[in-house]
């Protein structure tokens, strides 16, 4: 099963305009899907600015998993397949099959392992794709799906050189090697070219610019690989990085859990930047587990505040899609261009 | 006992937050509230050392501010966080919904109280009645024993009330002979029977009822309310619910609050009554059109009217009693006019909780005549005994001019008529600022002191429920929506002082008359009572010495009023007198309905 | 056709401050006032002139009693 996350750098950037055009597309070629979000979306009127939102409207033979208030203000007939045991400030989380068409809002579970678990049961009823809605900036969840599509635009930032630098920043994040590991890491590793361990840390809820100080005293020179398997700050990067000019010998692999660590971590162009300190100075980055980016959308949509209430504005499209396609290696749509949504779902799913 | 972590993420500290740290810590619970704007990193390693059962964040929402709580959600579940932690999030605007789209397993918002955090915490349901509240229907008269304290009124009054009662007995009117009527109608199941009773109430009617009964004829500005229009009523009350509906008293010792409905519409007035009873309003006094006193007679059906009052019928009492809630109190007016028994009969069969008679302010203040008002109110409290209905006696005299003392006289006569008669009174003294107060100064120095003796009067002489009206404030109250609001809240605080049972509240547009009232007025000064109520809690006001001066006058002239009243062969003949409010005084003995009392054929 | 203007319950109340000489005038621009928000004759419910304006609150009644109220006609099952 293939499992397509929505993600957006901010608010308003188009999660919802790109989820609702993945989802019409499938139902346009019967493609049997399911659909389920981390947050609350598909509401007529955002619950912070007040403005109309798209809303998702879903066909028949399509997979939900929402919370229990969701199906009591839907206008789709459905059938209950499983309650979850995940839950959420609206309720149980829920997996329906869609009976007849409606509109519908998602809010899903809300932790990467509660939504694991319930995208385990989706993938029980053999659907070919679960599309993932996001929610604002979050991202965390977001670790268990297998592409991301990343969703940008003027709510975020109205400066277009600023949204494409961010862009190629989360791209480069994406980029590193895959290195099988311990599924369950209980300590952060140091382990020599042959796999033998050569020295641990205790894990901490934060790997931070103290503990980077702590694993330096445990780096020997046959060291070959670092596993980090919990959060790491930006400081701690920085850190490592600086400390890396003076290491020897080169040619050390840092393995982290995912590449929404590396985004969480701190400011995209931050955390890049110390990144490439790090492979500068021999340091490979790696990912026990690598997500692809797929695609990105941008979306030059913003709401501007004016005598206290938002109003819909719009900076200059074609120079945003121009401008961000130019910054990164990964095919960019302004979704509500003509034959976008044709174009990403055949990007994604060929 | 939970551990719980209190995270204000403001740059200072939110009173909100640390009221919950305590109250959680009050009730057991291991807290530990954060210094604010910590980074969030440092936040998510003390969350991470502490094993805590739940992290509760607050923070004010601006445009940008849900990211940064996003991110703070993001930031716990990479560090393994909320395997073991909950995240609530806590601030005015949190909606369940914004809770969920932050990513929180829980929100707080505005109208979430302190019952519903703890409740969550330890992991209990919360009973509805906490909740939200359950509306609960006070039983005004239930705990008074009408028992009389003042022995020289008690005797006065048991006379006045047993000449009356003795000149009545055997006498009729066409009011009472159509309530009989009706009450047999409401009864009969033989059409040919049926067609009978028709024909003989008919026969005591005036022609504009018969017109609009028999032939559909009905008066300018009156038509049937559609059955299109009750089952959208019916969609639209049974599709809309109150959210989280509010309490005016802030304690049970606080008197219960009722409102005028009367806009002429059922549909409107029930709209009204619904928006209101989510307001916290507890009851209302439904209010009928001033022709209807005029005619013998009532028009039957649901009527809707384009002018103040709603029509008095069997089927709009009804369709008002089972749409409003069950625990709202409905009073019908019935006093006015010439359908008094009539009233309470259909007031009765609807389920009506209360009715409103008043033998003197009948006649003085709404046109009847003297004696016709005698013999109908006579079987009117007899209809209320019958349906265990209390009925509350308005003292708006006052507002023509009478003196209080008058008033107030005719209020006690009252009570006794319904003890010999076996109803339930509740008397219901004017708050207001009456034209002879005014021409005598009473409330020169200030508005507590003499609606105070009022009170202190009344209750030296009778354990009856009072009920100040009728809306407390009259006279005090301008077109100015604040000043209106604000002189409501005052008098109703008063009333809270004074442990009365009730009160009746105006609207902010009471004082305007060129239309009807609207519902934002009425929210208006229920929300300023309910802060009132709050203000004043179980505190008192304390009047000046004044009062008891003005209490001892007022029942001085109390007795001086029943010992001429009782000096005259009847009540009517007091009336007339102007015993109980004269010509000077601005009060009229009313001429509806005059020669229409007989003596009952044997 | 469903308004927003139908969907007010009865009446729309103005309250504000208009800044004039005198009471005359300040009554004459509160009715102005009514006709320029396309409500057309408002009634003027309170007054208040104070030397350098006047503080008015203004209603116009959309619905009166017994009137078909159009946010009931919503909920008329087709």
């Amino acid at each position: 099963m293939h499992i397509i996350g929505i993600v957006g750098t901010a608010k308003n950037t188009g999660k919802t305009t790109t989820l609702a055009a993945l989802i019409d597309e499938a139902g346009r070629r019967r493609a049997r899907i399911g659909v389920t979000g981390i947050g609350y979306d598909g509401e007529e009127i955002d619950t912070i600015t007040g403005l109309p939102k798209p809303r998702l409207m879903l066909q028949a033979g399509t997979i939900v998993a929402t919370s229990e208030q969701c199906l009591l203000a839907t206008s789709a007939g459905y059938a209950v397949i499983k309650e979850t045991d995940a839950r959420t400030a609206l309720g149980r989380v829920v997996i329906v099959e869609i009976l007849t068409p409606g509109l519908m809002v998602l809010a899903g579970p809300n932790t990467k392992r509660l939504l694991s678990v319930v995208l385990d049961d989706m993938e029980a009823l053999g659907l070919g794709a679960v599309f993932v809605d996001g929610s604002l900036n979050r991202i965390a969840a977001m670790s268990v799906v297998e592409t991301m599509v990343f969703t940008t635009g003027a709510s975020h930032s109205t400066e277009i050189s600023f949204l494409s630098e961010e862009a190629h920043a989360i791209r480069g994040m994406f980029i590193g090697a895959e290195c099988a590991g311990d599924p369950f890491p209980q300590r952060i590793t140091v382990t020599d070219t042959s796999g033998v361990e050569t020295g641990t840390l205790a894990l901490r809820s934060l790997f931070d610019a103290e503990d980077t100080s702590r694993l330096l005293a445990v780096l020997t020179d046959t060291a070959a690989r670092i596993d980090i398997p919990n959060m790491v700050t930006l400081e701690a990067l920085e850190c490592l990085a600086l400390h890396a000019a003076s290491l020897k010998p080169k040619g050390r692999t840092l393995v982290l859990a995912d590449p929404t660590i590396a985004l969480l971590a701190g400011e995209p162009r931050a955390t890049l930047r110390a990144m490439r300190a790090l492979s500068a100075h021999g340091f490979t980055i790696g990912y026990r587990h690598s997500i692809t980016v797929g695609a990105m959308t941008v979306n030059p949509f913003y709401p501007s505040q004016r005598d206290h209430v938002f109003v819909p504005a719009y900076i200059d499209g074609d120079t945003l899609l121009r401008t961000v396609s130019g910054a990164v290696d990964v095919p960019v749509f302004n979704i509500k261009d003509n034959g976008a949504a044709v174009a990403l779902y055949e990007h994604l799913m060929p | 006992m939970a551990k719980i972590l209190c995270v204000p993420l403001d740059p200072v500290h939110d009173v909100g937050i640390k009221i919950i740290n305590a109250e959680l810590a009050k009730h057991g619970h291991q807290t530990l509230l954060l210094q604010p704007d910590l980074p969030m990193e440092t936040i998510v390693k003390r969350a991470a050392e502490g094993e805590y059962d739940f992290i509760m964040v607050s923070r004010t929402l601006g445009y940008g501010v849900a990211e940064l709580l996003a991110r703070f959600t993001d930031l716990l579940d990479a560090a393994g966080i909320r395997e073991r932690s909950k995240v609530v999030i806590g601030g005015k605007p949190v909606t369940p919904e914004l809770a969920a789209e932050l990513g929180y397993d829980k929100g707080f918002g505005a109208q979430s109280t302190i019952d519903e955090v703890i409740a969550y915490v330890e992991g209990r349901e919360l009973p509805k009645e906490a909740a939200g509240y359950t509306r609960t229907r006070r039983d005004i008269a239930g705990k008074y024993s009408y028992k009389f304290f003042d022995k020289e009124i008690e005797s006065l009054l048991d006379s006045i009330c047993d000449k009356l009662l003795a000149w009545a007995d055997g006498k009729t009117s066409p009011g009472v002979e159509r309530m009989k009527l009706r009450d047999a109608m409401l009864r009969e199941t033989n059409p040919a029977t049926f067609a009978d009773l028709r024909a003989r109430y008919n026969a005591l009617c005036d022609r504009t009822i018969t017109d609009a009964n028999e032939h559909k004829i009905l008066p300018k500005g009156v038509r049937v309310v559609s059955a299109g229009e009750r089952e959208a009523l019916a969609t639209f009350l049974g599709t809309s619910t109150p959210y989280q509906p509010v309490r005016i008293q802030h304690n049970d010792a606080q008197p219960v609050v009722f409102k005028f409905l009367g806009s002429g519409c059922p549909v409107m007035d029930i709209t009204h009554g619904k928006i209101c009873e989510r307001w916290g309003i507890n009851g209302f006094l439904i209010i009928n059109p001033s022709w209807e006193a005029r005619y013998e007679g009532l028009i039957e059906g649901c009527l809707t009217h384009e002018n103040d009052g709603t029509i008095t019928s069997l089927e709009n009492i009804r369709l008002m009693r089972e749409s409003l809630d069950e625990s709202t109190l409905l009073t019908v007016r019935a006093h006015r006019g010439l359908n008094t028994p009539e009233t309470v009969l259909l007031a009765g069969e609807a389920g009506a909780n209360l009715s409103k008679i008043d033998l003197v302010y009948g006649s003085l203040g709404a046109g009847t005549d003297p004696e016709r008002i005698s013999v109908d109110g006579i079987e009117a409290m007899r209809l209320c005994a019958r349906y265990g209905m209390a009925f509350d006696i308005p003292g708006n005299d006052e507002l023509s001019g009478v003196p209080s003392w008058k008033t107030l006289a005719g209020l006690l006569i009252n009570v006794m008529l319904g003890k010999k008669l076996g109803a339930k009174a509740i008397l219901k003294p004017l708050f207001c600022y009456g034209p002879h107060i005014v021409l005598n100064g009473q409330m020169k120095q200030n508005f507590v002191d003499y609606n105070t003796a009022k009170i202190y009067a009344l209750r030296h002489i009778v354990d009856c429920p009072i009920w100040p009206g009728e809306p407390i404030a009259f006279m005090t109250q301008s077109e100015e929506r604040i000043q209106s609001a604000n002189t409501t809240s005052y008098h109703a605080a008063l009333a809270a002082t004074l442990g009365v049972d009730a009160i009746t509240i105006a609207s902010t547009d009471e004082a305007y008359s060129r239309g009807p009232i609207c519902i934002t007025s009425r929210i208006d000064t229920i929300r300023a009572v309910t802060d009132a109520f709050r203000f004043m809690g179980d505190a008192q006001i304390a009047p000046s010495a004044m009062a008891g001066v003005y209490t001892d006058e007022i029942l001085t002239k109390i007795r001086e009023v029943l010992r001429e009243v009782e000096a005259k062969p009847t009540l009517h003949d007091a009336i007339y007198a102007g015993l109980l409010g004269s010509e000077e005084d601005g009060a009229y003995p009313g001429k509806f309905g005059s020669g229409t009392v007989t003596h009952l054929k044997e | 056709m469903s308004t927003a203007m139908n969907r007010v319950m009865d009446a729309i109340d103005i309250e504000t401050y208009i800044i004039c000489a005198t009471a005359a005038e300040g009554k004459t621009l509160a009715l102005e006032l009514g006709r320029e928000m396309n409500l057309g004759d408002v009634d003027i419910m309170f007054e208040e002139f104070d030397g350098y304006g006047m503080r008015v609150r203004l209603r116009k009644y959309i619905y009166k009693p017994g009137a078909r109220y159009e946010w009931l006609a919503a909920h008329v099952k087709a």
